[in-house]
């Protein structure tokens, strides 16, 4: 298929790299894209996916001196620019306590192995990691707290129907602290399958938050494979608001390593016209006395097609464990569709566990009655569907983050109604 | 300002309104009894604009404008207001956000420009203290965890914010106290002008002691049978439903 020379051209001068490399690739060529009735993928057809866009491996720029940057209402702490999955050292500034090296060069014993582990027989992870390009590894240092966000901006400027993959890593030290906004871009009218492959290690005591701001165009189809390995009392979250795409896939992990972690992932998706965004969560509880907690919150407008599939698993010795997790669903027109498949998978006997599914409609009662003020209808049901985000929103705890998600939101309701 | 002429409307085949005629004009307050199933609330959701009627004969006109060719947010805008029997709550919408939005978008509508922060506020506090709102409710979700009368007392707050020429009031008494309802009935009294109008509709004659009428119309199985001045309602209290429900049939 597309593999052969993404393989050879992709960096990575590390060999233990390489042979890991090597074995997802024959993982891959063994398995092949998964079909509909592969457990992983039941929603989401791959194969189909690539028999239709014909995606294929094309001769990828690395390097550009142009690129706009987006302009944010608020201040960050730096920004770290991605082209084509690779590095733009002249277009980042980092702040202090963070630096960049190429992924492989940490990338070595047990952090190599985690990155590159597929402890489920996902292929298309296998082809992501057997392809990835050599991206950043992103390094904040022990005791660094970063307090406004660090915007990571990952453009993608390619060939029509091409196919890229990168893989990234970023490690918060020791009692560490900071926040990532990442924002996605790309060329019009070219059409590209991207895998971004992140793997983040939270060392003891750390705390990371990440949000990604998914809001690419049509031309975007995007498989992304967030997973995290938290050492003792560390925090990961993460919070993704899905609009943009023709197909979006997120892939999230999260493992604790050790006691007193907090794992929390929040999501918001709201396909639309002929859109496809699929959410597959993993939260495994290795050890006592950690908790998580997760919401995604589905809003699928005309022929819209969501889909959670958030699996927490509970090991026999992870005693004391805390776990939540809710998926909250509207559908806003008889042609959408929302698939949720919660499940919950305990050993350990002294838990506090719940999971909660719900799907339904806007309330007419509530929009009439909003008409009957005056508000136009277009607008209670915009009112309605913020009013239902906002628990996702509130989960956010840096108050000029949460605005720009809101703001986000807001427009992607008032364009649902404008476009009718 | 409104003229009802030959009104029938059915939900889902069945006839409730069976030919409603009613003139109400500036400054006048009308109220509208009838025993249960007579089609009272039926009548007040058809002039807001409830969209679960289907209106098979007549017209509506007010201030010289076909109502029923209107959505219920245009209506709003022309000045007709709903005091809703059954106030909704808007879990995750705020009181302020709500009522910012809807003051604005009719003023939009009434070709005016949008309220700022500072005015809305001051406006708000003004018609809060008319029917005696608690401050701490602009901070909720819209009626959620509020109690029957301050439900109530937001609707009038509501009427008071958005200025309308005819507000119906569709059994605002139901559920109310004694105290509650003086203070609902004090918050109308005081927007009572000479140039808008309200339509009262009731089961009770109570609230006719505090709002009280220029005439009282008895509905009965959809059409009005009988027009009076507002001791109509005293003999109605008196006499009980069931003495004109003879008098119709005979």
């Amino acid at each position: 298929m597309l593999t052969e020379t993404q393989v050879k051209t992709a960096g990575w001068g590390n060999t233990e790299v390489q042979a890991l490399r090597a074995r997802a690739l024959a993982f891959f060529e063994e398995k092949g894209l998964p079909e509909v009735k592969n457990e992983l993928y039941k929603y989401s057809n791959i194969q189909r996916l690539f028999t239709e866009n014909g995606f294929r491996e094309t001769e990828l720029k690395t390097a550009t001196d142009t690129l706009s940057l987006p302009e944010l209402p608020f201040a960050t702490s730096g920004t770290l620019v991605l082209y084509n999955g690779v590095f733009q050292p002249a277009l980042s500034v980092l702040p202090a306590g963070v630096e960049v090296q190429a992924a492989g060069t940490i990338l070595n014993g047990s952090l190599a192995a985690q990155t590159f582990a597929l402890p489920e027989p996902d292929a298309v992870k296998a082809l992501a990691l057997a392809t990835a390009s050599e991206g950043v590894a992103l390094l904040i240092g022990e005791n660094v707290q970063v307090a406004k966000p660090l915007l990571v901006f990952s453009y993608t400027d390619v060939e029509d129907a091409s196919s890229l993959a990168s893989l990234h890593v970023l490690t918060a030290g020791k009692n560490a602290s900071a926040s990532v906004l990442m924002l996605h871009a790309h060329a019009a009218e070219k059409r590209f399958f991207a895998q971004q492959v992140w793997q983040y290690f939270t060392a003891e005591g750390a705390a990371l938050r990440v949000y990604d701001m998914q809001n690419e165009g049509p031309e975007s189809y995007t498989i992304n494979h967030f997973s995290a390995l938290q050492a003792a009392n560390s925090t990961f979250s993460l919070t993704t608001s899905s609009t943009g795409s023709a197909f979006m896939r997120n892939n999230v992990r999260a493992e604790h390593a050790g006691e007193g972690c907090h794992t929390e992932l929040n999501g918001l998706f709201m396909p639309s016209e002929g859109q496809h965004i699929d959410n597959r969560t993993f939260v495994g509880h290795m050890f006592p006395n950690c908790t998580s907690d997760e919401l995604y919150k589905g809003i699928a407008a005309a022929n819209g097609k969501g889909v959670f599939n958030g699996k927490v698993y509970v090991a026999r010795d992870a005693q004391k464990t805390n776990a939540y997790q809710s998926n909250k669903n509207v559908l806003l027109s008889r042609e959408a569709t929302i698939n949720s498949k919660p499940e919950l998978e305990i050993y350990a006997d002294d838990v506090k566990c719940s999971h909660g599914s719900t799907t339904g409609q806007l309330d007419e009662q509530s929009i009439f009655y909003m008409q009957a003020r005056g508000i136009r209808q277009a607008e209670a049901r915009k009112l309605l569907l913020l009013a239902f985000a906002n628990d996702v929103f509130e989960r956010i705890p840096d108050m000029e983050l949460r605005a720009f998600f809101e703001t986000e939101a807001g427009q992607r309701f008032a364009a649902l109604y404008r476009s009718r | 300002m409104l003229t009802i002429k030959n009104l029938h409307a059915s939900i889902n085949g069945k006839e409730i309104l069976k030919g409603i005629n009613l003139e109400i004009a500036a400054g006048e307050v009308h109220a509208i009894m009838g025993p249960n199933g007579s089609g009272k609330s039926t009548l007040s959701s058809v002039l807001a604009g409830k969209e679960d009627y289907e209106i098979t004969q007549g017209e509506v006109i007010f201030r010289g404008k076909d109502l029923l060719e209107l959505s219920p947010e245009e209506r709003a805008g022309e000045g007709i207001f709903l005091a809703f029997q059954y106030p909704v709550e808007i879990p995750g919408v705020s009181m302020t956000n709500f009522m910012r939005t809807a003051v604005n978008e009719v003023r939009e509508y009434r070709g005016l420009d949008a309220l700022d922060a500072k005015a809305f506020l001051a406006l708000s506090k003004e018609k809060q203290a008319l029917v005696e709102l608690d401050k701490k409710l602009a901070g909720r979700s819209v009626n959620e965890g509020f109690s029957g009368g301050e439900k109530k007392r937001n609707e009038i707050y509501q009427m008071a914010m958005l200025n309308p020429y005819l507000s119906i009031l569709d059994e605002t008494d139901s559920g109310l106290d004694i105290d509650a309802l003086r203070i609902v009935s004090e918050g109308v009294n005081k927007l009572k002008s000479a140039e808008n109008a309200f339509l009262v509709i009731t089961h009770y004659q109570r609230l006719l002691d505090y709002i009280v009428p220029d005439f009282v119309h008895v509905l009965y199985d959809g059409r009005i049978v009988k027009t009076g001045p507002k001791e109509l309602a005293l003999e109605l209290e008196d006499k009980g439903y069931d003495h004109i429900k003879k008098e119709v049939e005979a």
